[in-house]
């Protein structure tokens, strides 16, 4: 068994375990050895019950990867672990995240690298995480669902430096929530399942959300046009100017809107309606089953003009 | 079987036989297994990570053959940890069951039904 433990000694090495941790590891496992003989097990018992030292040493090596990431000046924040830090040099680039039952936030932080953290998520093997200065991407690789042991859902932060700019920013999510800040980007995309989306403060041309059931809410945008499409989730939009028109598809799930502008607002709706406080579209349009628009405003020498009424009982009412 | 499926059901084991008493390493790894097929290098690195987590504490202890022996003792946080752990893995396995034993608890039973069926679609 002299072997082994040389072996051992040599795997540890090659993955830089620290001088103390491979001296650690070599006297519990001298001491188990020994142990193990005293008990009366031969060599060969022995080289089945203790395996692969190669094995082990890799197996060590994973199940430290979330502390050793720690200790190599990690920070914790909030009980998140930091995964990966990228400089950034150039602002310019994309953005793609794509999770599925994981939380994710994304955040604005005075560092001028982007940063990813982690927290409850039980193998950071079943993510990647990558930047080329063209493309930041976090993905969930695999769609295997696993039998989880703790219950708290997974969940991610990406931080990333002030005035990043975007052609792209896409972000698709299953069940897992979206909470995001500050962007800046031609071309928005979200998608969502049952994941509910929070966004505030941003500014793009064109903007694409789309949900079944989550619900999304909007804050302080500046939009040249937004495509929207919900079946039972709900939205809202405050604070938003959007310079082109709303498009809108909805089956039940309802759109609130507060202190927004817009070109125009084509709705189709099924049931869901549209409830609007200073809310000032130019024209409306209206495609519906039973769903209404109904739009309270305060400033009533802002005349919003009805292009379109085809409903069975939906109505159009506007005070 | 899957790494990390395993990987979880073993640390049950280990935080469980904890529980019972304070063990020295292989005392651990002897008792779970004598009941699982698994080496020291699956059990080894879990003892190590559950010990940096606070979920243990080590102590030497001499014994009357050779030299002192480490002991690992649980916290009352791994105590903690291992209540859940306990409770999820009831809930999963309970549920596992009621899907298994839907199709019938012994082979034959399983086997008479399956042919029934096969036979009948057959026709």
């Amino acid at each position: 068994m002299k072997t082994f433990l040389d072996d051992l000694k040599k795997e540890l090495k090659r993955l830089n375990f620290s001088k103390d941790e491979i001296k650690e590891i070599l006297a519990d496992h001298e001491e188990m050895i020994e142990t193990a003989q005293k008990e009366g097990l031969s060599d060969d018992e022995l080289t089945t019950k203790f395996g692969d030292p190669a094995k082990l040493a890799q197996d060590l090596k994973d199940n430290l990867a979330d502390t050793v990431t720690v200790e190599k000046g990690g920070t914790i924040v909030e009980g998140y672990t930091l995964w990966k830090t990228f400089p950034v040099v150039d602002k310019e680039f994309d953005i793609s995240i794509a999770l599925v039952s994981e939380d994710v936030k994304y955040v604005i932080s005075d560092a001028e690298s982007i940063e990813v953290h982690y927290k409850n998520i039980d193998d950071t093997d079943d993510y990647e995480v990558t930047f080329d200065s063209e493309l930041f991407s976090l993905k969930r690789l695999s769609d295997k669902t696993r039998f989880r042991l703790s219950r708290d859902a997974g969940k991610f932060m990406v931080k990333v430096p002030q005035n990043i700019k975007s052609k792209l920013f896409s972000i698709k999510i299953v069940s897992g929530d979206a909470k995001l800040e500050s962007i800046e980007t031609e071309t928005f995309d979200i998608k969502t399942t049952s994941g509910d989306v929070k966004i505030h403060k941003f500014t793009t041309n064109a903007a694409n959300f789309s949900t079944v059931s989550g619900d999304l809410k909007v804050e302080n945008g500046i939009l040249g046009s937004l495509k929207m499409s919900m079946v039972s989730g709900d939205a809202s939009l405050t604070d938003t100017k959007i310079d082109g028109p709303i498009d809108l598809n909805t089956v039940s799930g309802d759109l609130k809107v507060e202190q927004t502008e817009a070109k125009s607002l084509d709705f189709k709706t099924v049931s869901g309606d549209c409830k609007g406080k200073d809310f000032y579209p130019e024209t409306v349009k209206l495609r519906s089953v039973s769903g209404d628009v109904k739009i309270e405003n305060s400033d009533k020498s802002r005349e919003i003009q009805v292009l379109l009424k085809k409903a069975l009982s939906g109505k159009v009412k506007i005070k | 079987m899957n790494a990390q499926f395993k990987r979880g059901i073993i640390e049950l084991c280990v935080l469980s036989e904890l529980v019972q008493e304070d063990m020295y390493g292989y005392m651990i790894i002897n008792n779970i297994s004598q009941h699982l097929d698994v080496n020291e290098n699956t059990i080894y690195p879990i003892l190590r990570r559950l010990t940096k987590e606070g979920y243990f504490t080590t102590y030497l202890q001499e014994s009357n053959v050779g030299a002192p022996r480490k002991y690992y003792r649980i916290t009352k946080q791994g105590f903690r940890y291992y209540l859940e752990l306990r409770d999820s893995w009831d809930q999963f396995i309970g549920g596992v069951y009621e899907i298994l034993n839907k199709g019938g608890k012994k082979h034959e039973d399983i086997l008479r039904r399956f042919e029934k069926r096969t036979e009948t679609t057959k026709l």
